[in-house]
């Protein structure tokens, strides 16, 4: 008896174990069809969705590894190929890809999202919901907003440079943070936002940079939603102070005017805080924003600029001064062209003065364009580089 | 086996001489000796006559080969033969066996025996035996000679510090190299005959005060159990003998090295030597002691440490690599680094089996390479790593019959085999199995395997002692000698229930 009940209760806790284990299922590598990245557009004939995947390319001749007539030479090279089709939903589509691959679309690798504008005005969530939904996608893909090109133009841009553009996207948006002109969102990220109360979501821009019959794609400024739709956009160098009310900057380059207003000094950033503080003043909403910016200075464009390292205090108020400016600028823009609130003012109202928040949450958006902004940066440069002084031009 | 059991079973040839006694004419006797040792070509039969006493007559019997031919002639037929019993005083034939035991013959060892039984044994072992007319009893003398190889090397355990004799095929000589490096009477050898055919003598050894004396009550008991016609070497035993017959982990140590067997005995464990065995038996084993070896011993205790994480993470390796690969690339492609997965999939892009096959393929041919080098004579040899490493590995590559991170899984997995030689064995079979229930369903399969294989191993129990003593435990004195081999002067008590009778031992002070 007791025999018995133990092969039923093994044979129980087997039968769940095997079925419980979720998702499994034998796939050879050679078999699936690696995406790197998609870009999704407005077909123009039927207004259905067009989507566009950079799958890489394995099983095509990619250049040498055919011959390779000495020892294994079986040298790996990059390559892509495009695939378009158009349709009434994502998954549709994804699937429908298969007919035309011959091979199950592999999304865990994908690196990019791109959205034409044109979709990202009427709405972006209707695209972008079965890739957080599906279970093979990752949430860690980077979006990205197309300026008015069409998405797709970009991924084609791969014909030209012969590599995998979906990858140099990603490569991209890791070393994003040295320059801090564009935001860097993931779709975990992209949603967040959209979800939070009293916040707006970004998401960068990217264009194509043509110079001497040269296509390159280009990543700056960000695109500001107000719920699911695109209202407007900010420039790679508005975008940079955006960046620095919403704390985000880890590095870059300050570049400071001299008080002629000609540009002479670039400062490096090492490191930067931002803390954001609601309070009443006088009835009405204040905001005051206090950053600490630790920098280097690194390049002095006049001869006479910078005599000695004592003179730094000029500088740092010269950019402080300067800093002060282009966030406000930035932020009275926000308030009076998008009444989108992208810097997540609403979410620190919500944290530092709960009981208020209620009241202000249902009309937020009226309250956002007219709230009293007061930004108190402060620089303070902690190295000159290699030398203490500007370069002295002999006689 | 007690000697008094085997005497109830004894093989035909025997049985027939229990019905025989011993008679007082030598004539009779000898011609009993004839019968019983009928077609054996090797039997000797002396005859001997006293040069002073007509009436003296006596009969000396051995087997060629098995006796010293010098002894005999110098300590039993010249003093029988030139000893004057005409100046004895009290010269009868009767009770004159007493007076050639004690008086006449010069060897050491001497025993008188009225049973048949007992003298053919004493034959067959070596010893010779003497009738004497108008006895009818006879002498058994301990002439035993025999040629033994000299003491070498242990070529399956070699090292780079530390003693290097190892034990041979006699066991005499086994038991000197135990006994000269503990010279202590605490130190216990219990004889017994194994074999009911062959009556191979085995030694039971161990230090009456440390050894668990229920474990050596246990091993008595079922050494007393094994029915087993002969046996050729320790490894039946190891077989007769261990607990979990249907696990692949060895449940009894085995090692040639007699500085090896020594730590065991001096921890509490037994010893077990078999005549014709280079190998001895040490018994509770470990799953710790798979990875110990006695040089870790002797070397520095930081580098020891070092070789034993590798040789631990080397088994871990040599049963996972090839599972790990299978599930990541057939199964969970998303976990892999984008690069490696596209350069994987490059590399398999004209292969033509699956994954699964090739893995298995390329395994068996490992095994087949490493059980072709281990049996080929060494002159040889040579051809086997060509074949090996040129033929299955660059060209089947160049090929494209396999593919070459495949050829790199299977190397690894290899080499990682090697590293422990004891454990060879056992790691090819769940190698295989872990692949297998890769193959069935990937990670997840890998890791129910994996699971499978610790509740088994910690289920596993040898002579009553757990396998896995203490492996789960964080202290100090439960890890010196598992993972990492701490400090001589830090190990200063015995590993629990081995050593139960004395937990203290001198560890030597800190320097």
């Amino acid at each position: 008896m007791i025999h018995v009940k133990r092969i039923m209760s093994t044979m129980l806790s087997l039968l769940i174990i095997l079925s419980l284990s979720g998702c499994w299922n034998y796939t050879e590598v050679e078999e699936i069809s690696i995406v790197a990245g998609v870009a999704i557009d407005k077909n123009k004939s039927n207004g259905k969705i067009l989507l566009t995947a950079e799958t890489i390319d394995t099983t095509g001749g990619g250049g040498g590894s055919g011959g390779g007539g000495g020892g294994g030479g079986q040298e790996y090279q990059a390559s892509s190929s495009i695939h378009s089709l158009a349709g009434d939903t994502m998954f549709d589509i994804v699937r429908g890809m298969i007919t035309m691959t011959g091979k199950k679309l592999f999304w865990s690798h994908a690196k990019a999202i791109i959205v034409s504008e044109e979709i990202a005005r009427e709405g972006i969530l209707r695209v972008i919901d079965w890739y957080s939904r599906d279970t093979e996608t990752r949430s860690d893909v980077y979006i990205f907003i197309s300026k008015d090109k069409d998405a797709r133009d970009i991924l084609y841009l791969n014909k030209t440079k012969n590599t995998i553009l979906s990858f140099e996207l990603g490569e991209m948006m890791r070393n994003e943070h040295h320059v801090s002109t564009a935001p860097v969102i993931d779709i975990w990220d992209f949603f967040d936002n959209l979800e939070s109360p009293g916040e707006n979501a970004i998401a960068p821009l990217i264009y194509i940079n043509e110079r001497d019959h040269k296509k390159t794609e280009r990543i700056s400024g960000c695109a500001i939603f107000s719920k699911d739709k695109m209202v407007g956009s900010l420039t790679g160098e508005e975008s940079k102070y955006m960046l620095f009310v919403n704390n985000k900057v880890q590095g870059g380059i300050l570049p400071i005017k001299d008080k002629k207003g000609k540009p002479a000094f670039s400062l490096e950033i090492f490191s930067n805080k931002t803390k954001v503080k609601p309070s009443w003043v006088k009835g009405k909403l204040q905001i005051q924003i206090s950053s600490e910016t630790k920098t280097g200075l690194d390049e002095v464009m006049t001869p006479n600029g910078f005599p000695d390292f004592e003179k730094k205090k000029e500088i740092e108020e010269l950019a402080e001064q300067q800093m002060m400016a282009h966030m406000l600028e930035v932020i009275h823009k926000v308030q009076k062209e998008y009444k989108a609130d992208i810097f997540g003012f609403g979410a620190a109202v919500h944290m530092n003065m709960p009981k208020d928040w209620k009241k202000l949450e249902k009309d937020w958006d009226k309250t956002f364009p007219e709230i009293q902004i007061v930004v108190k940066p402060k620089v303070t440069i902690e190295t000159s580089a290699k030398t203490t002084r500007s370069i002295k031009i002999g006689d | 086996m007690s000697v008094q059991d085997n005497d109830q079973d004894k093989s035909s040839s025997s049985k027939a001489s229990a019905s025989l006694s011993l008679s007082t004419s030598l004539d009779e006797n000898l011609a009993l000796f004839r019968r019983i040792f009928a077609n054996d070509g090797t039997l000797r039969v002396r005859v001997i006559n006293n040069a002073y006493c007509k009436e003296l007559r006596c009969g000396l019997i051995y087997i060629d080969g098995m006796s010293d031919r010098n002894l005999i002639q110098d300590a039993i037929i010249r003093p029988l033969m030139s000893f004057d019993f005409g100046e004895m005083e009290d010269f009868t034939k009767i009770g004159l066996i007493d007076k050639v035991q004690t008086q006449i013959v010069n060897i050491s060892e001497v025993s008188i025996y009225k049973k048949t039984d007992d003298l053919v044994s004493a034959v067959v072992a070596g010893y010779s035996v003497l009738f004497i007319d108008g006895n009818a009893e006879g002498l058994s003398l301990n002439v035993q000679g025999w040629e033994t190889r000299a003491i070498s090397e242990p070529t399956t355990e070699k090292g780079i510090r530390g003693p290097r004799d190892g034990f041979t095929e006699s066991l005499p000589v086994n038991i000197t190299l135990i006994r000269r490096r503990i010279q202590s009477p605490e130190l216990k050898f219990i004889f017994s005959k194994i074999g009911q055919r062959s009556n191979t003598l085995t030694c039971l050894c161990y230090l009456e005060d440390l050894a668990s004396p229920d474990i050596l009550q246990e091993l008595q008991s079922r050494l007393e159990q094994v029915k087993v016609d002969h046996i050729s070497d320790t490894g039946y035993l190891a077989e007769l003998l261990r607990d979990e017959p249907y696990s692949p982990f060895e449940m009894i140590g085995s090692t040639e090295r007699p500085d090896a067997v020594v730590g065991k005995i001096m921890e509490g464990r037994i010893a077990l030597l078999v005549e014709g065995s280079p190998f001895a038996l040490t018994l509770p084993y470990l799953f710790v002691e798979n990875f110990q070896t006695s040089e870790d011993y002797y070397l520095n205790y930081y580098f020891a440490s070092a070789n034993r994480m590798l040789r631990v993470i080397g088994a871990f390796l040599s049963i996972s690599i090839p599972a790990i690969y299978l599930s990541l690339v057939a199964f969970s492609q998303e976990m892999l680094p984008t690069m490696l997965l596209l350069s994987i999939a490059n590399a398999r892009k004209a292969v033509p089996f699956p994954t699964i096959v090739e893995a298995v393929l390329m395994l068996t041919i490992f095994e087949i390479l490493r059980e072709a080098g281990a049996r080929i004579p060494a002159a040889i040899g040579q051809a086997v790593s060509i074949v090996g490493a040129l033929v299955l590995g660059q060209a089947a590559v160049e090929a494209r019959i396999v593919s070459a991170p495949m050829v790199i899984v299977v190397g690894v997995t290899g080499i990682t085999s090697l590293l422990n030689p004891r454990l060879t064995g056992p790691l090819l079979v769940i190698r295989l199995l872990l692949l297998l229930s890769a193959f069935l369903l990937g990670l997840y399969g890998y890791f129910l395997g994996l699971l499978a294989l610790v509740i088994h191993l910690m289920g596993l129990r040898s002579f009553g002692v757990s396998y896995m003593l203490k492996v789960g435990s964080i202290k100090p004195q439960d890890i010196k000698d598992t993972v990492i081999r701490a400090p001589w002067w830090y190990m200063y008590v015995h590993p629990i229930v081995i050593g139960a009778r004395n937990r203290k031992r001198k560890p030597g002070n800190r320097p």
